[in-house]
């Protein structure tokens, strides 16, 4: 304590007192009423395609949703984002030629892409190596290991890893250089000791998994280690309030960011984590509030879990999230003011590439990082028993999973991105990423151009690519 | 048991391996690693899919498309296909040669296809019948060229007649695959102890045949090159595996047997001496360390299972006599570097010789090709047919050359891939195309759903029982039996099926491959990362379709974040209470509808449903039951007094009337499609109408996706009016989801119709355009389905309402929504996302 204020003083506590608290009861939910009632059916996925664009009205998938709701009561939950068709990054295409593009073995000596990211208001910046940073996802929704083999990778890649929901391990803070902590409306497992040891501070508003909507993990993943770390019961189908308690609105909001502030001594950056639905006013906010940057989730975004419909139908896509971002910070004078690292559907360098040259600051991937770790996009989550020991909490299950190995498959997948990116800045005539811009890109697709305002030029669309194969 | 009757008649299309159709570039296809580790393509995932299904003889038509010993590798293949797959990482590969073996234990022996005859001038003479042999004569065969085949021995089959014994693959398995091949194939013709350059010469062949083919496998066993092996008691492994598996000999053995080397001969060798008579103790050795062993990992662990002890890092130096019996004097030896083929060498250790005694040695040091004509000619090198890998050619152009005699020891699916191959270019020869385009396996996909098992996840490995020597070891029982079909089923549940399309667009089949690809990289290895770089600058295929009709599913709702307050949704109520009209009070906005002509079962269990959930009923009759029913009837028909209001059907065009009402308190409205709109709303208006349905279905809700455009237009004209709050409308077309309901309403509905929905939760099966209903279910079943249906979809509706900041689903509106494509935006007037 560095102050008691003015009318206060230490004094010795009376024997009363030692009784109070002694006599001083936890108080524990057995969560016993916190289960679903009827398990959903698991059903493994009916591809993508079959969706209502060109398939039948009342198709197959159509029809598998109304009879399982039909037989359990409930909206249905899954893991992953949206999986239907959207417009998209790869709507959009680079003007120029870039068939001879990374062929040369120093190309990565050629390009700048180091960057610094959350010193607006003081703090000592996160130093990435690249424009790209590993998306928040919790220990929870993700196994330990999983969550370490992120870290590790992060580490080996010179980038930033996330905590999340759910807590700060002490073997991922560890085995990340860069990690940024992450405070949910629940504050699971928030505290001021790990506050302090971490790298960057976030607040989650939302997720495009599931914006305006709280978190679910369900009871298969509410282990003991899991409840203990995130001070809730053991076995309960958790579902994480979507509102801070003492964040009512913009005014509330600002406060608390002071809040963080002071805590860490205005040392660490604070970003605000937001899934895209009214960006335009979002950001805005986001900008008065005085965050540092902002992680911009689009509707493709992904999740452990999440009611399957708000999965597919709240939010705007992640193209359309940049866009909105970057016309709300020009309309007030502010662009290049408020950093924004977007993500949501990113899968390679390229997509990376295009959304830097759109106007992001840096992208996140988490789905991406996932896959290069072993994940067969099941889309089983949430159940728990991730058959390669993902998402998954069981140890017979995670036992599955190889860490060190799958650290290096990460690491390798981020430096795949990074050669992809610095190709692309290279075979546009650049040698920095920072110099990627709007004047090469074109839309491919209708939507596209007119969600971005570039100019649609259909003869960059594959003519061999039919629009489905038979 | 698969239908037996089906036989001669292809099951799937495309049976013929001859044309298959290769699927590698289809968009949403990407063959598996074990596809693809598979020399021979084989399409292991639609054959474990179809197992699981049931679907037995699709599966052994997948399974035999491109594999002639399917049989034969059901049993013994190397089975390359299971260190590839996926889930060998996690807790085990799938076991894809046990399930190969039970699909051919079932149907092997009894489907035959039809006899191709033969449709050529040309003929090709093929020497030896072993793997590579047969494959290609049944490809020439099918594509219609005579074939004759010249084999040595008296019996067809290669290695797999003579060498590999019958406790791991019974006589009757590989007659079986012969069988099958050679009644498809009329054009081919074996000539058994016809050996070339004994009974033919190469001349003659060349004579006889447009092209030849040398297939001759490498059976003659090689010396071990040290003092003593001619002893009587030092016995070649070859001949040994020969005289046993095909001269039937059970000749008794000393007590201790010694087998020298650690290939597919001594594991052969020693497992056969272990079950003869006499023999007690059988010792393998091997100059390298276990490690180092090239015995297949499931021989040798059934070899030690069986007792057979194995001594490593011991080099034979001499053999002497002993006692009455022998000594394999050896030298220890220690591991060097590693060689270029990735194994350590080793290097003798000095002072280190020591004596292994026994009564008898078997030498399986290794084999080479055996044809003293061949060397004659030149076309033999050291001791391989000298063929070009790239053509399969030799030095004459019109002999080529394939399996272990050209490319030395490999395995019977490797055999066969040469097989494919060398018929591919002896084809294109004899069609005289003297630059064909270079062979490439074909990977084809049945495109078989992917098993729903709920247990896949969680299935441990499941293997065949083992039984090593059995009860009469000289009698060569199998060493294992074949699944049952609960445990077949079970181990096909467990494929991650990597071939098949995900679920999701963004990390499709294809997109998570090459994120695989791309975590396997070398980072800043140039070539490779360039060549990734080009595959994923690949626009992709344009998934939204331009002439795509608009659909609720191009509608998306905006979530409240930090410009709204964020409503609780987990801990504050939404509000779906529903008043139509001023008159009509609903606990949900949900009508449902279209059981009319419903069975009566169904009906009424689904107004019991309604009538529990609270929501509304619109039909032509009655539903049973205290239900706020709305009667649709045709102008001129008189409205039912028991009903809250009565309906008029107007349709798609409009002539004035006289709208009655049985009652007072009755409430009246019209039914109405999109051409009569501009009529009917002021006529609604004017006879003060309360409600109005709009008929977005283009004529049945089974026809396709509603017109959306009917709810933009009425609005439209409601607010060209003034007068939007005058009249309820009713949104009918296409509800699927609570979150549909949610988009009508937000759009300017105040309910909606659910009619095919409901039908399918209440068991109706949609078929063309009916619905069917099935008597599969009991009428307590059918009104907890629709309850249930109804619960979820209040669910959805108010979680809709939630996200976008609203307690009540009724103050939801046009500003919560974007659209996702131009037609969607066009039909609706909402924006698109991303502008405004
Ligand atoms: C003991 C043993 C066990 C094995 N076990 C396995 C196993 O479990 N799984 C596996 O995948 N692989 C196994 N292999 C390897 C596999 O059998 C061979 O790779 C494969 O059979 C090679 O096929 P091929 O058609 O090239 O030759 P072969 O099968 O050897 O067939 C060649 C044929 O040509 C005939 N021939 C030779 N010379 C002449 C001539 N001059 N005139 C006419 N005919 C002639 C021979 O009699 C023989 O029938 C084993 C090999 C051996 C030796
Ligand atoms: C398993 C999983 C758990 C997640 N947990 C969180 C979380 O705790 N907090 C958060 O802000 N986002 C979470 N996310 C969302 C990601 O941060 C990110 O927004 C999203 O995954 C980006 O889309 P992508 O997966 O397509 O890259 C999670 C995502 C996944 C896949
Ligand atoms: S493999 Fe595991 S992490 Fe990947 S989608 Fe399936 S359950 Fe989720």
């Amino acid at each position: 304590m560095q102050s008691l204020g003015s009318d206060a003083m230490q004094v010795e506590p009376t024997a009363e007192d030692l009784t109070g608290i002694r006599t001083f009861s936890k108080i524990v939910n057995a969560g016993t009423k916190l289960r679903y009632k009827n398990p959903e059916p698991q059903r493994r996925n009916i591809p993508f395609f079959t969706f209502s664009g060109t398939s039948d009205y009342w198709n197959e998938k159509v029809q598998e949703d109304i009879y399982i709701k039909s037989q359990m009561g409930r909206y249905r939950i899954r893991g992953y984002g949206a999986a239907r068709p959207l417009p998209h990054l790869t709507d959009i295409a680079f003007k120029k030629d870039l068939s001879q593009a990374g062929q040369d073995p120093d190309l990565l000596k050629r390009v700048e892409m180091r960057m610094t990211l959350g010193d607006k208001h003081g703090a000592r910046p996160l130093d990435l190596s690249m424009p790209v940073m590993i998306a928040p996802m919790s220990f929870g929704a993700l196994s330990r290991s999983a969550k370490l083999s992120l870290a590790i990778a992060s580490r080996l890649s010179g980038t930033a890893e996330n905590t999340g929901e759910g807590g700060m391990m002490d073997r991922q803070r560890e085995a990340a250089d860069q990690l940024i902590f992450q405070c949910l409306a629940g504050r699971l497992g928030w505290n001021v000791h790990d506050m302090q040891r971490a790298n960057g501070l976030e607040i989650y508003i939302s997720q495009g998994a599931k914006p305006g909507l709280g978190g679910q993990l369900m009871a298969k993943k509410v282990t003991r280690e899991l409840a203990a770390i995130r001070g809730i019961p053991e076995g309960i189908d958790l579902r994480s309030p979507s509102r801070h308690p003492d964040v009512l609105g913009a005014d509330d909001l600002v406060i608390k960011v002071e809040e963080f502030r002071e805590a860490t001594g205005h040392r660490i950056p604070v970003s605000i984590k937001l899934g895209a639905g009214r960006v335009r006013d979002d950001i805005k906010i986001a900008l008065k509030d005085k965050f540092d940057y902002v992680e911009l989730d689009g509707l493709q975004g992904s999740t452990g879990a999440a009611g399957a419909e708000v999965l597919e139908h709240v939010g705007i896509p992640t193209l359309a999230a940049i866009q909105e971002a970057l016309d709300a910070l020009a309309e007030i004078g502010a662009t290049g003011q408020l950093p924004i690292v977007l993500m949501g559907g990113i899968k390679d360098g390229v997509d990376a590439a295009k959304a830097l040259a759109l106007g992001a600051d840096a992208v996140a991937v988490g789905t991406s990082a996932i896959i290069a770790g072993g994940c067969i996009a099941c889309m089983q989550c949430h159940i728990g028993n991730c058959v390669v020991g993902i998402a998954t909490q069981d140890p017979e299950h995670e036992k599955r999973y190889n860490t060190p190995a799958e650290a290096v498959h990460i690491h390798h997948f981020l430096e795949a991105m990074r050669w992809q990116i610095a190709a692309i800045t290279d075979g546009l005539g650049y040698s920095d990423v920072k110099q990627l811009c709007r004047d090469d890109l074109v839309a491919t697709t209708p939507e596209a151009a007119k969600i971005t305002g570039l100019e649609y030029a259909p003869q960059f669309r594959d003519p061999n690519l039919q629009l489905r194969a038979s | 048991m698969a239908d037996k009757t089906l036989a001669g008649t292809p099951p799937g299309s495309g049976w013929s391996p001859l044309d298959l159709r290769d699927d590698t570039d289809d968009l949403h296809f990407v063959p598996a690693p074990c596809q693809t580790a598979c020399p021979i393509g084989t399409d292991a995932p639609s054959y474990i899919g179809l197992i699981w299904e049931g679907r037995q003889l699709e599966a052994f038509e997948a399974i035999t498309a491109t594999n002639p010993f399917s049989s034969v590798c059901g049993r013994v293949c190397d089975a390359p296909c299971e260190p590839a797959c996926r889930r060998a990482d996690s807790d085990g590969p799938i076991a894809i040669r046990n399930l190969k073996r039970y699909v051919m234990d079932e149907l092997g022996t009894s489907i035959h296809l039809d006899p191709v005859q033969p449709t050529r001038d040309k003929s090709v003479g093929i020497v030896g019948s072993g793997p590579a042999g047969l494959t290609a004569a049944q490809d020439l065969a099918l594509a219609g060229y005579k074939v004759d085949v010249y084999e040595k021995f008296d019996r067809p089959g290669g290695v797999m007649q003579w060498g590999i014994p019958a406790f791991r693959l019974p006589p009757r398995i590989l007659d079986e695959d012969i069988d099958r091949i050679l009644k498809r194939c009329a054009g081919i013709t074996v000539h058994t102890s016809t050996a070339l350059g004994e009974q033919v010469s190469l001349d003659e062949l060349k004579a006889r045949h447009d092209a030849v083919l040398l297939a001759i496998g490498a059976a003659r066993g090689k010396p071990m090159g040290v003092p003593g092996e001619d002893h009587a008691l030092v016995e070649d492994g070859v001949g040994f595996l020969r005289r046993i598996n095909a001269g039937g000999e059970r000749p008794t053995l000393p007590e201790t047997v010694l087998v020298v080397g650690g290939g597919d001969v001594a594991m052969d060798a020693c497992r056969m001496a272990k079950r003869l008579p006499g023999c007690k103790k059988v010792k393998v050795v091997y100059r390298r360390g276990p490690g180092e062993i090239p015995a297949r990992k499931d021989e040798l662990e059934g070899a030690i299972k069986e007792d057979i002890e194995f001594i490593y890092h011991a080099q034979p130096a001499e053999i002497v006599e002993k006692d009455g019996g022998l000594a394999l004097r050896c030298v220890k030896t220690e591991p060097g570097e590693p060689e270029e083929d990735g194994r350590r060498a080793f290097r003798a250790v000095t002072g280190s010789e020591h004596d292994i005694d026994c009564g008898m040695i078997i030498a399986a040091v290794g084999q080479t090709g055996d044809c003293d004509e061949l060397c004659e000619r030149g076309l033999i090198n050291t001791d391989r047919v000298n063929t070009d890998f790239e053509s399969m050619r030799t030095e004459d152009p019109q002999v080529f050359g394939a399996g272990d005699g050209a490319f030395g020891g490999s395995t019977i699916v490797v055999a066969m891939h040469h097989g494919h191959k060398a018929a591919y270019y002896i084809k294109q020869y004899l069609e005289g195309n003297e630059a064909p385009l270079p062979y490439r396996t074909p990977y084809r996909t049945r495109r078989v759903e992917v098993a729903q098992d709920i247990m896949w996840e969680k299935y441990p490995r499941q293997e065949q029982a083992f039984h090593g020597l059995g009860a009469k070891p000289a009698d060569f029982p199998e060493i294992e039996s074949k699944y049952d079909r609960e445990t077949a089923i079970a181990e096909a549940a467990r494929c991650f099926r990597c071939d098949a399309e995900t679920g999701t667009a963004d990390y499709s089949v294809r997109n998570r491959e090459d994120i695989f690809l791309m975590a396997r990289m070398q980072p800043g290895e140039a070539k490779s990362q360039a060549a990734m770089l080009q595959k994923r600058l690949r626009p992709r295929e344009i998934l939204i379709a331009p002439e795509q009709p608009a659909s609720f599913d191009d509608i998306v709702f905006l979530p409240a974040n930090l410009s709204r307050l964020v409503i609780d949704p987990y801990r504050e109520a939404c509000r779906t209470d529903t008043e139509l009209g001023g008159g009509i009070a609903l606990q949900h906005p949900y009508l449902v509808t279209g059981f009319d002509d419903a069975p009566d079962e169904v009906r009424r269990a689904v107004a019991r449903a309604v009538q529990k959930t609270g929501c509304g009923w619109l039909g032509r009759t009655r539903p049973e039951g205290d239900i706020s029913w709305l009667h649709l009837l045709k102008p001129g028909e008189a409205p039912d007094a028991n009903a809250a209001a009565a309906i008029y059907e107007i349709g798609g065009s409009f002539t004035a009337f006289e709208p009655e009402r049985a009652s007072e308190s009755q409430l009246v409205g019209l039914s109405v499609q999109g051409p009569a709109l501009a009529t009917a709303i002021p006529f609604a208006l004017e006879n003060r109408l309360e409600l109005m349905v709009l008929d977005g279905t283009r004529g049945s809700e089974l026809a396709g996706p509603p017109d959306l455009t009917v709810l933009r237009d009425a609005i439209r004209i409601l607010r060209g009016l003034n007068r939007e709050e005058e009249i309820d409308l009713i949104w009918h077309g296409g509800v699927r989801s609570g979150t549909d309901v949610a988009k009508a309403l937000a759009l300017g509905g105040m309910a909606a119709a659910v009619g095919v929905s409901m039908a399918i939760a209440a068991g109706g099966t949609v078929s063309g355009s009916a619905i069917a209903y099935a008597g599969d279910r009991t009428f307590e079943e059918r009104v907890s389905a629709a309850e249930y249906l109804i619960q979820s979809m209040a669910a959805e509706t108010s979680i809709m309402a939630r996200c976008t900041g609203k307690t009540n689903i009724h103050n939801l509106e046009p500003e919560d929504l974007k659209t996702i494509t131009v037609a969607a935006s066009e039909a609706t007037g909402i924006p698109l996302a991303g502008t405004r």
